[in-house]
């Protein structure tokens, strides 16, 4: 036991690290087709909890199988742990995908063929739950219940391979893996994936056990880099200064110099500025053009207005709010279930 | 070993009924709205023809296809497109295939079908992962 949660609290301290790279350092798309670019950070987040979900009913599956092809009872309970984190996982990765797609596909709920999979999904083994939870008779409630969580497992494959069998806005893993291979993100995105998993598969074995305190606290770090990627977040006004929000509509470089058509609240305008560029490159070559990577971009502005012309000292990008609230739904995700582990079984 | 095969039993309903739900979420071709008699809220996915702004209206009016050359009109607010695209439609703003959500009204005109009141156009991202990587913040 104490190696378990040894094992989580430094899988958690390496997780709490990739979620802070990824969401200040993570590379994201440079040309999108709508919405902050910056929200593809996502990806770091999104992707490996759905992959913890699918992992945790997968072993619950082959769990239940074993039970009922088996009828050893620690099958059974620990099917059970593995589903229920499966659920709680399952759950967020039901919001985060909202949250991001509101931005990135122009509507939190779409009806996508994929999302409605994991929403059956979802629903599937919360049957399983409920199914458990009324059979009273404890001869016969792992045998319907294991037999419920083997045939929810149908709606795995079908979510999972759906947007490879009709039109969706969820991408195929061959068009996301130009973008995966490139630069640092294999390691990042790999890094996450491994580690989101193995911390949900750690917790499912904790939840087992039960009477796990130490689990709430292994998670921590976590916990604190997503309040601190809320903190960052903070609105203008309330972090200090004169600052002006604006989001880039188009720009070229002349002379050493960036001009940018920005719009805010107020109107359009005209920018002017000099030094570092906030993103690298500020320019790439893709569809058949050169293409300004700011556009769509939120800036936060310092600087003064010259005949209507924004001159700007300094120039930060803005990610996009979805990315720390996405992470805040991850750490709470992972303390819902260190809290399952904390519980008494009964 | 009863186990399993109630199981398998369930599991089959499972896979009917979830196929049913999946495909029944998938979007509808212009050509299948012309099923319709009402106004009906549908998904779309269609071929954008041609795209007129109309600034005196606020509005934006798509000319939307299918691979078998039905049509309709859609329109979508000129203000909230630029809100969300950052500049006004065009050909490079706007991808050749888009997947719209509205409120369809058949009102056949010639070859169009009908009119469509776009509440959300949705964007695939695709198109996104095939640009290379940017880093900042």
């Amino acid at each position: 036991m104490r190696k378990l949660v040894a094992a989580l609290a430094v899988t958690s301290l390496a997780d709490a690290a990739t979620l802070w790279i990824s969401q200040v350092l993570g590379p994201f798309p440079s040309v999108v087709p709508l919405g902050n670019p910056t929200a593809y950070r996502n990806l770091y987040v999104h992707v490996p909890i759905s992959v913890s979900t699918y992992l945790l009913f997968t072993l619950g599956f082959f769990l239940a199988l074993s039970y009922l092809l088996k009828g050893k009872g620690w099958m059974e309970e620990m099917a059970h742990s593995f589903i229920l984190a499966g659920l709680v996982t399952g759950f967020s990765t039901l919001v985060t995908g909202m949250i991001w797609a509101s931005e990135s596909w122009g509507s939190a709920w779409n009806w996508d063929p994929r999302e409605t999979g994991v929403l059956f999904m979802f629903l599937a083994f919360l049957v399983y739950l409920a199914v458990r939870s009324s059979i009273k008779d404890p001869d016969v409630r792992p045998k319907v219940s294991m037999a419920f969580a083997v045939a929810a497992y149908a709606t795995i494959p079908l979510s999972f391979l759906v947007p490879y069998l009709m039109p969706s806005l969820h991408p195929t893993m061959p068009e996301t893996s130009m973008f995966i291979r490139g630069g640092l993100t294999p390691l990042i995105f790999g890094g996450r994936i491994i580690l989101v998993s193995l911390e949900g598969a750690l917790l499912a074995l904790l939840i087992r056990s039960g009477g796990v305190r130490g689990a709430k606290l292994a998670v921590i770090p976590v916990v604190l880099v997503a309040v601190l990627l809320l903190a960052m977040q903070l609105p203008p006004n309330l972090a200090g200064g004169e600052t002006l929000k604006v989001q880039v509509i188009s720009g070229t470089m002349e002379n050493g110099t960036l001009h940018l058509k920005v719009r805010s609240s107020q109107g359009t305008y005209d920018l002017l500025y000099k030094g570092k560029p906030p993103i690298n490159p500020l320019f790439v070559t893709f569809g058949g053009g050169r293409r300004l990577t700011l556009e769509k971009h939120w800036l936060l502005v310092e600087g003064r207005v010259e005949d209507g012309t924004i001159v700007a000292s300094s120039l930060k990008l803005i990610p996009y709010w979805g990315n720390p609230v996405n992470a805040m739904i991850y750490a709470l995700t992972l303390f819902t279930l260190a809290y399952l582990a904390g519980r008494e079984r009964k | 070993m009863k186990g399993v095969l109630l199981a398998a039993s369930i599991a089959l309903v499972v896979l009917l009924v979830g196929y049913m739900a999946i495909t029944s979420s998938s979007y509808e071709q212009v050509s299948q709205l012309a099923k319709y008699r009402k106004p009906t809220m549908v998904t779309v996915r269609a071929l954008v023809a041609d795209i007129k702004t109309l600034p005196e209206k606020d509005l934006i009016l798509f000319l939307l296809e299918d691979e078998n050359g039905s049509k309709i009109y859609a329109f979508y607010g000129l203000t909230r497109f630029i809100s969300q695209y950052g500049a006004p439609p065009s050909h490079s703003t706007v991808e050749q295939e888009v997947i719209i959500r509205g409120m369809f009204y058949p009102e056949r005109m010639g070859d169009v079908l009908g009119r469509m009141e776009i509440k959300e156009i949705l964007q695939g991202c695709h198109k996104a992962y095939e640009a290379p990587p940017a880093t900042g913040g």
